[in-house]
């Protein structure tokens, strides 16, 4: 169900001629019960997943570390 | 916090990024390109490894150069993923100096034109090819030799100190060198500075192979944004993107860079649900009146 009072009138779950006093209704009811709820935003991974790639993340980082220094063969004539 | 004054600490910020970038100030005196253990510290963000007053290496440089001798990139995997979960491309938006580069020459005019949607295209096919698959089969640095950032903190000036290298007693640049792919690099980055000013990051947008890969975390890292249901959709929040976007459409889009502009509205807030848990709202659905009618 939509969450924006002009979309809730054009589904007909509010009253479409009530100018502010249904709609003002709705969201200091919604307010008082907790804040407000969340319209737009990502849910993410689980914190299992989202932490065991993140050690995996800092163990490869560790690994590249103790393999050395890749600029070895760098150098900056690729510039001009 | 105040609109100002999270502009002036984003500023500041982006200074420090400029700061951090160009930490190698000695090369004034010793004339050579810094080459020492900070060299195998990748930045978080896009920056030419041979500026002359880089300290640290650039992470699309790096990656080419893995690519170019054709061995696994594990610790740039390990630094840019580690990244991406925490913060997603808030690099992108609070340090990069390029970032800032497009942010003041856009302000010159503040105009944002809109391109061509097809040019979404280009950071992908900048990092496969440029980047992985011609470094790869060629063992040549294609990306820098492209890169317009590298032309602007390296290419540029280079060939107008062009120092007597100490360790060899010859100029920096040699005589000859600069030639038609320095006029191509030239004409690229005069291109990009050209369309700074008409449009809203548009390097960040349409070729950063860096802010590409970052992108991809703005969903699952650590902190997010959120957009409250009491949002009106005024577009205050587009406004003050430095990236143009709509922000109560989505609000961690992939071309955000997290400069939190836009949580001067108070409908848009900095969410970590993975630190702490989130406030108790009220499933919109699950709305019962106060005097117990269920929506």
């Amino acid at each position: 169900m939509s969450c924006y009072p002009d979309e809730l009138k054009a589904a007909g779950a509010l009253d479409a001629t009530d100018a502010g006093g249904e709609t003002g209704r709705f969201w200091s009811i919604l307010r008082a019960r907790g804040g407000e709820p969340s319209a737009k935003s990502d849910d993410g991974l689980k914190p299992w997943v989202f932490w065991s790639i993140f050690v995996v993340a800092i163990t490869l980082m560790a690994y590249g570390f103790y393999l050395g220094n890749p600029f070895e063969t760098y150098h900056n004539g690729s510039t001009l | 916090m105040t609109r100002q004054v999270l502009h002036a600490i984003w500023r500041s910020t982006q200074v420090c990024g400029v700061l951090l970038a160009n930490a190698y100030l000695s090369v004034v005196s010793r004339n050579v390109i810094y080459k020492g253990p900070l060299k195998c510290i990748c930045l978080p963000f896009i920056y030419c490894h041979a500026c002359p007053s880089s300290a640290f290496s650039c992470p699309i440089g790096t990656l080419q150069h893995y690519m170019a001798v054709r061995l696994f990139p594990f610790e740039l995997v390990g630094h840019i993923t580690a990244l991406g979960l925490l913060v997603g491309r808030m690099a992108c938006g609070w340090l990069c100096p390029f970032g800032l580069v497009q942010d003041l020459l856009n302000q010159t005019t503040g105009k944002n034109v809109r391109l061509p949607r097809v040019l979404v295209a280009g950071p992908f096919l900048v990092l496969l090819f440029l980047v992985l698959l011609i470094p790869y089969l060629t063992a040549e640095h294609w990306f820098s030799k492209l890169c317009p950032l590298g032309m602007l903190v390296a290419g540029i000036p280079w060939v107008a100190w062009n120092p007597i290298n100490p360790e060899t007693g010859a100029p920096t640049v040699a005589p000859g060198s600069v030639g038609l792919l320095y006029a191509v690099k030239l004409l690229i980055l005069l291109g990009f500075l050209g369309l700074f000013c008409f449009s809203k990051r548009p390097f960040c947008r349409f070729a950063c192979p860096m802010g590409l890969v970052l992108s991809f975390f703005n969903r699952i890292s650590i902190v997010r944004l959120e957009v409250a249901s009491s949002c009106t959709r005024c577009g205050a929040c587009q406004k003050r993107c430095p990236m143009g976007i709509r922000v109560y459409e989505d609000p961690n889009s992939r071309d955000c860079v997290r400069c939190l502009q836009c949580t001067t509205c108070k409908h848009v807030h900095v969410v970590a649900p993975l630190l702490c848990r989130r406030k108790n709202a009220v499933p919109i659905g699950e709305v019962v009146y106060a005097d117990g009618a269920a929506t």
